[in-house]
Formats: C-alpha cells, structure tokens, sequence
C-alpha cells in the first residue's frame, strides 16, 4: 500500500465526513486520533518475532568468525531487532495492554541473558527501559473532580487503621475540644507511623475502674507490630509514641485558656499509651 | 409500600455495615440502590437517605485516599454518627430535620478536607460563601447555552468552585442545598450529553432546551429561597429518577474524558486500513 495515497486518502475523506472543520481542525483530528486509536492499535496489534537472547547473539558472532565465506551473519540485526522488541514491549506495557501467551513478553522480563556473559558497555540490557518520545505524563483523564466521580479514585488501601471505640466515637462527635484534641494527636500518629513505615496497628478506647467507675482512662494502644521486631525496638516505639502524644498535648495547652489547661491536664494525666508484646 | 420500606432498610442496615469496615465502595452501591428502590414505588421521598448516603460514600473515598496523614478516623466518627442517624430516622420521615442533620454532618465533615495549610489559614466567612455563590448560580444561568457544546465541563466547574469554597469558609444550608442539585443535575446531565450528543460535537439544543434548561431555572430560584424543603426535594427527585432510569438504559458510564479531543471523525474502514498498513510496514522493519 503507498503510504502517500493512503494519507492523501484520509486527509480527503475526512474533510468530506466534516464538511464544516477547518484544515487545523482536520489535522488536529487526524493527530488525535493516530494518538489514542491508531498507534495504540498498532503497538497491541504488531505480531512479534521471538525475541534474541544474548546466547543468540554470541552463536552468531562466533559463526561469523568461523565461516569466512558467504554473507556474514548480522549480530547487529540481532541488537537492534531485541531493541525494538523490548521499546514494543514497554508501550504495551504502558498502554495497560494485557498480552496473550503467544507474544513474546517473557523474555523481556527473564533475566537468563546475564548467564552468557555481561553485555558490552552501551548495548540493550533488561534493566535498561527503552525511551519513549511520547508525553508520558499527559493524563486523559480527569481526576481532581472526583469528589463527584468515585469510580475513578485509586483504590489505595492504608496499611495500617488507627480505630476508635464507639465510646470514643461518641465522645468526638459530642464534645468539640475532645475532638481537637483527638484529631491532632491522630494526625501524630498517622504522621509517625507513615514516616517510619512502621507495621502497626492503633486503638483507642476508654476503661474505667469497677471500683472507681467515675475514673475514666483513655488507652491508647499499639498493636500487631511484627513478631520478628525485638523488645527493645518495641519500647523505642512505644517511647515515641508516648512523647509524641504528650508533646502534642502541650502544645495544645499552650493556645488554650485556663479552663482549657486544666482540662488538658486532666486528660493527660489519664491517658495511657500501651504496647501489645 | 411497606415492602419498599422493609428492602431500603435493608439497605441502609448493609450501607451501615460496609461504613464500619471502611467499605465506601459498597456504602455508594448500597446508596444506589436506595435510590433506584425509591423510584420502583409511590413514596418516593425516602430517596434522600440514599442521596445524602451516597455524599458521604463519596467524602469518605476522597478521605481514604489521601496521601498526606489526616483525622481520618475522628472524621469517620462524625460519618458513622451520621450514617446511624440515616438509619435511626428512616422510621419518622421528616424532610425538613434530615436536610439540617446533612446540613450539620456536611459542615462538621468539611473541616477534615481542608489541607493542613487550609485548615490552619482560613475561617468561617458564610457572606463570602453567599456572595460566591450567588456569582456562580447566576454564572450558570446566563452561560447555559455553554451545555450545548459536548466538550464542556461548566456544571462540574460550578461545582468544583461551590466546593471549595465551602470546604475553607463554611455554608449555610441553601449552599447545602444548592450543591446537591448541582451535583444531582451534573449526574443526570453526564448521561443526557452522550444520549443527545451529534455527530457534529454538539447536544442537541431542542432536548436540553426542554430537558436540562427548566433545572437551572429551578436552581435559581432555590437559592433565591423562592422554594421550599419539599419544593426542593421536588427538584432533586425528578434529576434523581432520571438519572437511574438512565442507569437502567446505559448502565455505567465510561470515565470523564478531557476536553481537549477534537470533533473529527475519520470513517471506521478507514482507520481500520491505517492501522493495518502501520502494522505491515512495522512487522517488515523487525
């Protein structure tokens, strides 16, 4: 097929599909749609040959030394056809494009080749992603409005839950300086757990006293932190823990009025931080 | 009837469950279904726990995914507060007390979406939130012919201005209200635009002229406060029904796409024959 024709073809039949467009238009269009149907089509539809292993290209760069007649065979053929194959792959990979079990995935993702021999410096490795000239960042979606559109969220999931009892639910939802209070130190614990990438788990809740059943303790707990972790890595956490809650108790009280303080002072003298071993 | 009470309690009893384990996924399914329950019968009122249920779904995916640390569990006791009062109240229907109970969950709610910046910055200004959105309702109304052009994105713009605003400064219950209309009608008008989009990139201006336009006239006079709480609830139902009887017809609809595509079409054959020549050409190269 002569590529001239067929792109003269397009250009005219769709100019005739939209008699009202502009030439920018026909051409943005045309780009368009080359873009986010054709290419793509093209990248997933390409039947691929199998893809040349490091062994291949040593055979036939010793085959080339022995047989001194003839047309010697390419290894650089062999270099570039393994390039191509691996920059195919990538876009499919980029397109989200499942594959089928004929096409040659694997041995994109095999790492055998390095048994034969380290490949020589500047030549295609496994590791080595291909360049892609396309705007890689270029987002076709929308996702900032998904306040509206929770089906296009990411489905993130926390590794971790800092859960409340329903006392302590209920005590948010009807005492506002509990809640301040709570949220703060929440956003402590989140902030600490993250930065430390620490595998834990936190709960809150209140126990009282059956003999004083006015005391009220609020009990912060750490727990399902892992088996391998030593009891002295646990006590450092659990000292963390309890001096970032402190530390963030003061300095709430710090902005607060007397009333406040001693309310404050009251809730920390109360407030146990406790460490399941 | 009390058929269609007992399934959307149900519902609301499943809607709970999935809240507690942080399942909004399928607290927005559950909202779903009680809003395509209401439509299968005569009272169709008790919509609004699914509609008030589904913005909470919602808030609480947004909270869930953040990736800066948040009171995100202090924030789930405001919802699960809210969420058990949903249920509590199915029982003694009372449109006027559940529109305030959303008002003050909303408002309560909103505080946790605030960035820490935001939150540490910024202050109650409910004059500011009023003026705003005065501005952008009448914004809306005098830019509606903007929804003839299938690459538009005004209600969603409107919003996200309504929503911000809001999220920083605070609102009284007709901002509540008028954002959930907003959102109803942007949910109904998603289908609209691509059952009534032509080839040519535009909507088909007789239909929306007659279908879409009368709500924004009605969104107008809600925040001018010319219709009351059942008045409103009027409004909000007739978006929702149409909006699962689209559902029923259409089922999900693709993502949200970005403006930028042009309005070219080239013929199916045709970009059939292109991409077989590239595939050719590519094959022989390797």
């Amino acid at each position: 097929m002569n590529s001239q024709t067929l792109i003269s073809k397009i250009v005219t039949e769709a100019m005739n599909y939209n008699p009202n467009a502009s030439i920018d238009d026909i051409l943005g269009g045309i780009f368009t749609i080359m873009e986010r149907e054709v290419l793509p089509a093209v990248f997933k539809g390409v039947s691929l040959p199998d893809f040349p292993s490091w062994s291949d290209i040593v055979i036939e760069s010793k085959k080339g030394k022995i047989i001194r007649k003839g047309p010697r065979p390419s290894t650089h053929l062999l270099k570039e056809r393994r390039l191509i194959i691996q920059q195919i792959e990538y876009l499919r990979q980029k397109l989200d494009w499942n594959g089928n079990k004929t096409l040659t995935t694997y041995p994109y993702l095999a790492n055998f080749d390095n048994l034969i021999g380290i490949p020589e410096t500047g030549q295609p490795s496994i590791k080595m992603e291909p360049k892609y000239d396309g705007e890689e960042t270029r987002v076709p979606f929308i996702e900032d409005l998904g306040k509206t559109y929770p089906s296009i969220l990411p489905a993130l999931k926390p590794k971790y839950q800092i859960t409340f009892s329903n006392l302590v639910q209920e005590k948010i939802i009807s005492n506002p300086l509990f809640e301040r209070i709570f949220s703060k130190i929440e956003v402590s614990l989140r902030r600490l757990i993250e930065e430390r990438n620490l595998e834990a788990n936190v709960e809150v809740f209140f126990q009282s006293d059956i003999e004083i059943p006015n005391w009220e303790k609020s009990v912060i707990t750490i727990k399902d932190l892992p088996l391998k972790m030593t009891f002295e890595d646990k006590m450092k956490i659990w000292e963390i823990f309890d001096l970032t809650v402190r530390s963030r108790i003061a300095e709430l009280a710090e902005e607060m009025d007397e009333n406040t303080r001693k309310y404050l002072k009251d809730l920390n003298r109360n407030l146990f931080v406790h460490m399941e071993l | 009837m009390e058929s269609l009470h007992d399934a959307i309690k149900e519902d609301l009893r499943a809607a709970v469950e999935a809240f507690k384990v942080d399942s909004f996924d399928d607290v927005n399914i559950f909202a779903n279904r009680i809003m395509a329950n209401a439509v299968f019968g005569t009272d169709e009122k008790i919509f609004l726990h699914g509609f008030f249920l589904k913005d909470v779904a919602v808030t609480f995916m947004v909270l869930k995914t953040r990736k800066e640390a948040t009171a995100y569990s202090t924030a789930k006791s405001h919802g699960f507060g809210y969420v058990g009062s949903l249920e509590k109240s199915f029982s003694s229907f009372d449109e006027e007390n559940l529109w305030e109970e959303f008002h003050k969950y909303y408002d309560e709610v909103r505080r946790f979406l605030m960035s820490d910046f935001e939150g540490r910055s910024y202050s109650n200004n409910i004059e500011f939130t009023r003026n705003a959105f005065s501005w952008l309702v009448k914004y809306l109304g005098e830019h509606r012919d903007i929804l003839i052009d299938a690459n538009n994105f005004l209600l969603k713009g409107v919003l996200n201005e309504m929503d911000r605003i809001f999220r920083v400064h605070s609102g009284g219950l007709p901002e509540v209200a008028l954002i959930s209309l907003i959102k109803a009608l942007d949910r109904y008008y998603d289908y609209f635009r691509r059952v009534h989009e032509k080839p040519n990139g535009r909507i088909d201006e007789e239909k929306l002229k007659k279908d879409v336009f009368p709500y924004i006239d009605q969104l107008e006079a809600v925040y001018r406060q010319e219709l009351k709480i059942s008045e409103i609830d009027d409004v909000l139902w007739n978006l929702v029904k149409g909006w699962r009887e689209f559902f029923i017809q259409y089922m999900e609809l693709p993502t949200a796409r970005v403006a930028f595509e042009k309005g070219i079409e080239l013929p199916p054959e045709l970009k059939k024959k292109l991409s077989e020549s590239l595939v050719e050409t590519l094959e022989k190269k390797i």
